[in-house]
């Protein structure tokens, strides 16, 4: 019988699907519409029309927009849609764990966040002269906010009954974060009231965090927001172990 | 046929519930090595949990199982691997991601074994070498089955799990999958499917288990269930099985 060839790969099963999953994302289209070409016109938007200081305290917001797009949308959706599609629940008939896939599309998000992140703080500092005063500092805290944000990505879709449900949930939280944490609207331009109210989001804290590292604000200053937030995802992260729904 | 046939898959006291609903209430039965083995029964009946128990995909309430010597209830990662790596499965109503094109499907699928079969020539023992490049969400309901079956047999299983076959097939396309299934079975390896057609059934299956409200109401060769009913083919004796459930259940509702 012909099919008795065999075919052999080399690459790790891990590999052929993240490939897989970059091509699917790409074929998407979403993902880089919202999460990387949006903020790219933000940027150049918040970059001609504005004062140097402006775009200093700006652009990490900016930045942060893919964190936002992968945290809020691409992981709650592709994961439910694997599950949806029972494709999870396939994949405990196999050698591999479903587990394999999912890291595959965490991953996945990630490098669209970091894309996004790099794209933004490149144009920033090269294109419109924003400085930031610890690099080492930035770098690691974008690398947080990535962990803390997907942290809540990651519960959502470990709870959401559906595709439909994912869709819904998300979009009430990734406009709000959009909209009203300083990612596309500088905080400091809206109303008190609205920027108190805007602190419930953890996007706001992420980029608060961001901004201060840009600036060379002191770190001590920061000590609250970080703990909180890490407890916080820390304990996303656990419970959507606990509770991760396969199928 | 001078091999001692030895099980490959062992059912005992099955036993499984959702919630209210007792989907298996207590089977057993046993596959031997070679065999093409049919679960028949109404939709409902619990053909679907008693494979996916199998599978390790449910944990039962009760009983136990072993697959390839192997028990797959809560199996560690070490013993799912070697499981897994010699057992196909085609899953009733396989779905796919959005966007992804078969020959992709594929490649992801032949990944996870560490030994794997050319996808490309079973494309073609399916007819589906012009479409490796189309998107799977093109495909017609036939042709996504095949798929599906080409999929089950990636990893040169040495026990395949077909849930519902032919559903969805043009007759052709069955008759072609019929033989395809008859030359695995000389090659050893062992077959367990669902069908609702049952010329397929005593076609293809050496022993059928027939199965109603979660129980096993019969298990026998083909020939030796339609003769216990006198019936001409297996069709009228899986009607007249079906029958007396009904019958009970009036019976139990008075």
């Amino acid at each position: 019988m012909k099919s008795k060839n065999i075919y052999t790969t080399r690459q790790h099963p891990f590999w052929v699907l993240f490939k897989t999953e970059v091509k699917l994302a790409i074929r998407g289209g979403d993902m880089i519409l919202f999460g990387i070409v949006m903020p790219i016109g933000i940027m150049l938007l918040i970059g001609f029309i504005s004062k140097p200081e402006t775009i200093r305290s700006a652009f990490s917001g900016v930045a942060s927009i893919g964190i936002c797009a992968a945290g809020f949308m691409g992981l709650p959706l592709v994961f439910s849609g694997l599950r949806y599609e029972k494709i999870l629940k396939r994949y405990k008939a196999t050698p591999v764990s479903p587990m394999l896939l999912l890291a595959a599309d965490f991953l996945l998000e990630t490098l669209f966040a970091l894309i996004t992140g790099l794209i933004i703080t490149l144009l920033a500092v090269f294109a419109f002269g924003a400085q930031i005063a610890d690099y080492g500092r930035f770098v690691l805290t974008f690398l947080f906010s990535i962990f803390s944000i997907f942290s809540l990505g990651v519960l959502i879709s470990a709870v959401v009954p559906n595709v439909k449900m994912a869709n819904i949930i998300c979009t009430l939280i990734y406009f709000p974060s959009l909209f009203l944490s300083g990612a596309s609207v500088p905080l400091s331009i809206m109303p008190k009231g609205l920027q108190t109210f805007a602190n419930i989001f953890p996007m706001t804290q992420t980029i608060k965090l961001l901004e201060n590292a840009v600036l060379g604000n002191p770190l001590e200053s920061d000590g609250i927001r970080f703990i909180v937030l890490a407890a916080v995802s820390l304990l996303s992260y656990a419970v959507s172990i606990k509770v991760f729904k396969w199928e | 046929m001078s091999q001692v046939k030895l099980p490959v898959l062992s059912v005992r006291n099955l036993q499984k519930r959702y919630k209210t609903v007792e989907a298996v209430r207590g089977i057993s039965f046993e596959v031997m090595e070679g065999e093409i083995f049919g679960i028949i029964g109404e939709n409902g009946c619990g053909k679907t949990t008693t494979i996916e128990s199998i599978l390790g995909i449910r944990v039962p309430d009760e009983g136990s199982i072993s697959v390839l010597g192997y028990n797959p209830v809560n199996a560690s990662s070490s013993v799912r691997k070697k499981l897994f790596n010699m057992v196909g499965v085609q899953f009733q109503e396989t779905k796919f991601q959005d966007k992804i094109k078969v020959k992709e499907v594929c490649e992801s699928t032949a990944s996870l074994y560490s030994k794997a079969a050319d996808w490309s020539s079973l494309l073609i023992d399916f007819g589906l070498e012009a479409k490796k490049e189309s998107f799977v969400a093109q495909l017609s309901g036939g042709q996504k089955q095949r798929l599906a079956i080409v999929l089950a047999l990636i990893p040169f299983p040495r026990l395949v799990f077909l849930d519902e076959l032919t559903t969805g097939l043009d007759p052709k396309a069955r008759r072609k999958i019929w033989e395809y299934l008859k030359k695995l079975q000389e090659e050893g390896v062992t077959i367990v499917l669902t069908s609702h057609y049952m010329d397929e059934i005593e076609y293809l299956c050496g022993r059928i288990a027939v199965m109603k409200q979660g129980l096993l109401t019969a298990l026998g060769t083909p020939k030796e269930l339609i003769k216990k009913h006198g019936t001409k083919n297996l069709e009228e004796t899986f009607l007249k099985y079906m029958d007396e459930v009904e019958e009970k259940g009036e019976y139990d509702e008075e």
